[in-house]
């Protein structure tokens, strides 16, 4: 390499961080750059392949393969930076083990359940693949077949697999893995607000007085928007900052407030600010008695688990979400319950500490963000949680206004526009509609060009039971794509593992690398990712963002979107739908579901001269019109109108995203507010437009024990998460030499006291032994995460120490969502 | 990773402005590390390697020099000698 070639990269360098921190570019770098070292490198823009934060990352290809990338300086969302994650992106996409053909288990030349992966062609892939979903579906129905998505999913991939699952076989059970870190706050908006999604966007960190992180380590797990926050405290000095958490993590550094509460006492403490709200006088009775109702939830109700459990037999009104209508006065005598002296024993947290927290939400002149996330969500009260960090934004109006915002962070990076806009979860359907309201399924039915009464009403089995289904054997050929459910859900030697490896079931799995789940697959695909294709994203901001196609996938790897509609072509509606709705349009009678579902002259209705001319859009290329755009156009259909709607596609290549609902070409920053949600009817001022009534919902819902806690001999909480280095699995971030250097191994992360009480030292070799199975890890006293005494904390990313062979799959009733964040373990020295 | 790469990489560290300088010199200490500009605490700070290994490294010491507050990678470019 000349040296000006190297002068150059590092004058790039220079440029790039100097343009971020809004500091003088240094002559050094400014003097290097040259007309013909800038045709070097093809620079375009995507969304990070990692968080729900959604930043733009710049991203360099030369020859065919990504090689430099730097953080957007005109996204609004990460203003130039990057995390660490971030940072090495360009590396994801090259660990040695990316699969390149697929696979499938044979033995003496066919397919055999306990054969070894060999290497076959995607027909006979597709040949072995077909016969199972058709041999399922032929002698047990629709419910015996599902799909396993992803919050990583792209839109048009999200949505090509609904229409594939829902409208095509007929069948409901189609997830995302979302359900597992976003269900909770989805069950907690359609709750109170009646549609999902934050009203508040990234903006009310800069103007906010005061940030409360419930349950949610940002520094770690959101670090680009940790930093604005870090800069809003810095920079203004009446800013206060306060983190709850069950043990002390990097967010603690910069905390005004910092407390450490006994598992699932958060519930007690949400009633208690309520409480103190109420009993200082400082309610917002104007906004109260105009914008909100007050209700009463059922309570006791069970912990999500199979029926026969002992804990399900036991509760008052299991799996229930109903509710009664009542008044201010009771709610008020509802949460007098919550003293600050109860609460403060309850929760360990101190009496002056709870007053002082409190006071951040009643003071009117303060306004205040409250972030959270798996806290939060993975909690077998979850949705109840989420219900009561709204009452106390709506008791005292502290909503929808800038700086003022109670926001449910996501963790995946389309956990918002896929999982939940598509809506890729059994029970629903695109723009918050649901399979059970006969209109809904009529709307989607007449947008898909379907009969009536090809969706079915009945929601599938959500994320939980398709584990439990499979190891049942009622869910015979399954479909898991772009995550590692293996890795990730609860329970999995009594449940997952069980379920794929049972012989009367058909596992494909897709996914870029050979992950624990690919591994208990019967076949595995190799798949395009990230900026191999074309793709959209949804942040947690509400915020749709598209990429293109930048380089071509290694081998014989083909992104989710083609697998699905490649596969579509396998099917005829003969096949699959039962005579009485075909008799309903015998126009559709054997033609395959290809025809019917992805080219049915409005599925399809872009040409191939639409896509750009200079990227490469290998799915367009291969079918003929440009997939992406169509698809894309077509989702829409179901938003628009509908306070959900999204820009014309071609307008997501140009900028760095729009928050949606994006009406005559503006985005929206702040939902329900009058001024700036044009959906907010004139002379509302507010309007929770999700009700009927336009009014949100306050409810009254006690607090109520974890489903497992310590006792004498399991006398130990466990708490998982992740850290900063590992995203997801870790089946990407953990390719990433630098990342995979930093923090290798799973520890277990316990106190001193703790370690000493057990004659365990620092790096010791110990089993956590659960009632359901245990693993072997080193004991870490010092680092990054502190926990108090009684309780230790594992991350999940290691996939050659599996925590969740001990974890509980103990769900929220409502939400369905797993508590990873709680269960009793006890630790022995190996 | 095979040696014969060069990866240059570049950071915001931001540090109180009164410690500006410190912090500065600190870095500038570090074998592979400069620093190109210091403006009221915002540093512009590059890292050279020969590997990943190197580079990594030196992110991680730049986080642990003392009375920084952030470190915020930018801009990463990799490119095999030739």
């Amino acid at each position: 390499m000349t040296v000006s070639r190297r002068e150059f990269m590092k004058a790039n360098a220079i440029v790039a961080a100097a343009s971020v921190a809004g500091v003088s570019i240094p002559a050094e770098a400014s003097n290097v750059i040259t007309g013909e070292d800038l045709t070097r490198l093809s620079w375009n823009k995507a969304p990070c392949r990692f968080c729900g934060t959604g930043c733009s990352v710049n991203v360099a290809t030369l020859d065919g393969k990504v090689v430099a990338t730097h953080g957007d300086i005109q996204s609004p969302v990460n203003k130039g930076l990057n995390c660490v994650k971030g940072y090495f992106l360009s590396k994801i996409m090259y660990g040695k083990d990316r699969l390149q053909t697929p696979l499938l288990r044979k033995r003496d030349g066919k397919y055999h359940k306990e054969g070894d992966f060999t290497p076959v062609s995607w027909d006979e892939a597709f040949d072995i693949m077909a016969e199972k979903f058709k041999a399922a579906l032929k002698t047990k129905g629709p419910t015996s077949v599902g799909m396993f998505g992803s919050g990583q999913w792209t839109v048009l991939e999200g949505y090509a697999a609904v229409k594939l699952m829902k409208a095509g076989f007929r069948s409901n059970n189609i997830e995302p893995n979302a359900r597992h870190c976003m269900a909770s706050a989805v069950g907690g908006f359609m709750r109170t607000f009646g549609i999902d999604e934050p009203m508040g966007c990234y903006d009310d960190i800069e103007a906010t007085d005061a940030f409360v992180l419930w349950g949610s380590n940002m520094s770690e797990m959101h670090p680009i928007l940790w930093t604005r926050v870090t800069d809003r405290r810095l920079s203004a000095s009446h800013v206060k900052v306060a983190v709850l958490s069950t043990y002390r993590h990097r967010c603690y550094d910069l905390a005004d407030m910092d407390m450490i509460f006994t598992p699932q006492t958060d519930l007690a403490i949400l009633n208690f600010i309520a409480n103190y709200i109420i009993k200082t006088g400082r309610v917002n009775h104007d906004f109260v008695n105009k914008h909100t109702n007050f209700r009463r939830g059922d309570a006791d109700i069970g912990y999500g688990l199979r029926d026969e459990h002992p804990l399900q037999q036991a509760a008052a009104n299991p799996n229930s979400g109903g509710s009664k209508p009542m008044s201010f006065d009771d709610f008020a005598e509802f949460v007098s319950d919550y003293d600050e002296d109860y609460v403060s024993k309850l929760s360990g947290v101190s009496v002056d500490k709870l007053r002082d927290l409190a006071e951040l939400y009643a003071d009117p002149d303060r306004k205040v963000v409250s972030f959270w996330t798996m806290g939060v969500n993975q909690h077998t009260r979850g949705v109840w949680c989420n219900n009561l960090i709204y009452n106390i934004h709506l008791l005292t109006g502290k909503i929808a206004t800038p700086g003022n915002s109670p926001f449910s962070l996501t963790g995946q990076p389309s956990a918002c526009g896929t999982a939940r806009e598509v809506g890729t979860f059994s029970h629903r359907l695109p723009a918050d509609m649901v399979v059970a309201n006969e209109k809904h399924r009529e709307i989607a039915e007449k947008i898909w060009r379907l009969p009536e009464g090809t969706i079915v009403g009945k929601p599938g089995y959500h994320a939980v039971l398709h584990n439990r289904k499979l190891k049942d054997g009622e869910i015979n050929a399954y479909w898991v794509q772009c995550n590692n459910n293996m890795q990730a859900a609860a329970n999995i030697n009594e449940e997952a593992y069980p379920g794929y490896r049972n012989p009367d079931n058909f596992i494909v799995v897709s996914d870029p690398y050979p992950t624990v789940t690919a591994q208990a697959a019967d076949l595995v695909l190799p798949t395009a990712m990230w900026v191999e294709k074309e793709g959209v994203y949804g942040n947690a901001e509400r915020r749709t963002q598209s990429w293109y196609q930048m380089i071509e996938p290694p081998g014989e790897s083909r992104s989710d979107v083609w697998q699905v509609i490649e596969f579509s072509k396998r099917f005829t509606t003969d096949e699959v739908w039962p005579e009485e709705l075909l008799a309903k349009s015998p126009e559709l009678r054997g033609k395959t579901l290809y025809e019917v579902l992805f080219t049915n002259g409005h599925a399809n209705r872009f040409p191939l001269s639409e896509i750009s001319s200079e990227h490469s859009n290998n799915e367009s290329e291969y079918f003929g019109y440009y997939v992406q755009k169509s698809l894309f156009e077509e989702y829409a259909e179901f938003g628009r109108g509908k306070a959900h709607d999204l820009a014309p596609y071609d307008v997501y290549h140009q900028t760095r995203g729009l928050r949606w609902p994006v009406v005559d070409g503006k985005e929206t920053l702040w939902r329900f507010k009058e001024g700036s949600d044009p959906y907010a009817k004139p002379g509302s001022d507010w309007d929770f437009y999700g009700k009927p009534d336009g009014r949100a919902i306050i409810f009254a819902l006690p607090y109520e024990p974890a489903a497992e806690s310590p006792d004498d001999e399991y006398d130990l909480w466990l708490c998982t998460g992740r850290v900063l280095e590992h995203w997801h699995s870790g089946s990407m971030t953990r390719r990433v030499p630098e990342l995979q250097r930093a923090v290798p191994n799973a520890l277990v992360f316990m106190h001193p006291d703790d370690a000493r009480g057990r004659g365990l030292r620092r790096g010791d070799d110990v089993r956590i032994i659960s009632r359901r199975g245990e693993i072997r890890t080193r004991v870490e006293t010092r680092g990054r995460n502190r926990p108090p005494v009684g309780l230790v904390f594992v991350p999940w990313f290691d996939a050659s120490r599996l925590i969740n062979k001990v974890t509980l799959d103990a769900t929220d009733p409502l939400s369905k969502q797993t508590d990873y964040k709680k269960c009793a373990v006890k630790i022995e020295k190996a | 990773m095979a040696e014969s790469e060069y990866h240059v990489a570049s950071y915001v560290v931001s540090c109180r402005s009164q410690d500006g300088i410190a912090v500065a010199a600190a870095i500038e200490a570090m074998p592979g590390l400069e620093v190109h500009v210091e403006e009221k605490g915002k540093l512009v700070v590059t890292a050279e390697a020969g590997d990943v290994r190197e580079l990594a490294e030196m992110t991680a010491k730049l986080e642990t020099v003392s009375a920084v507050v952030s470190v915020a990678p930018v801009y990463h470019e990799f490119t095999p000698e030739s």
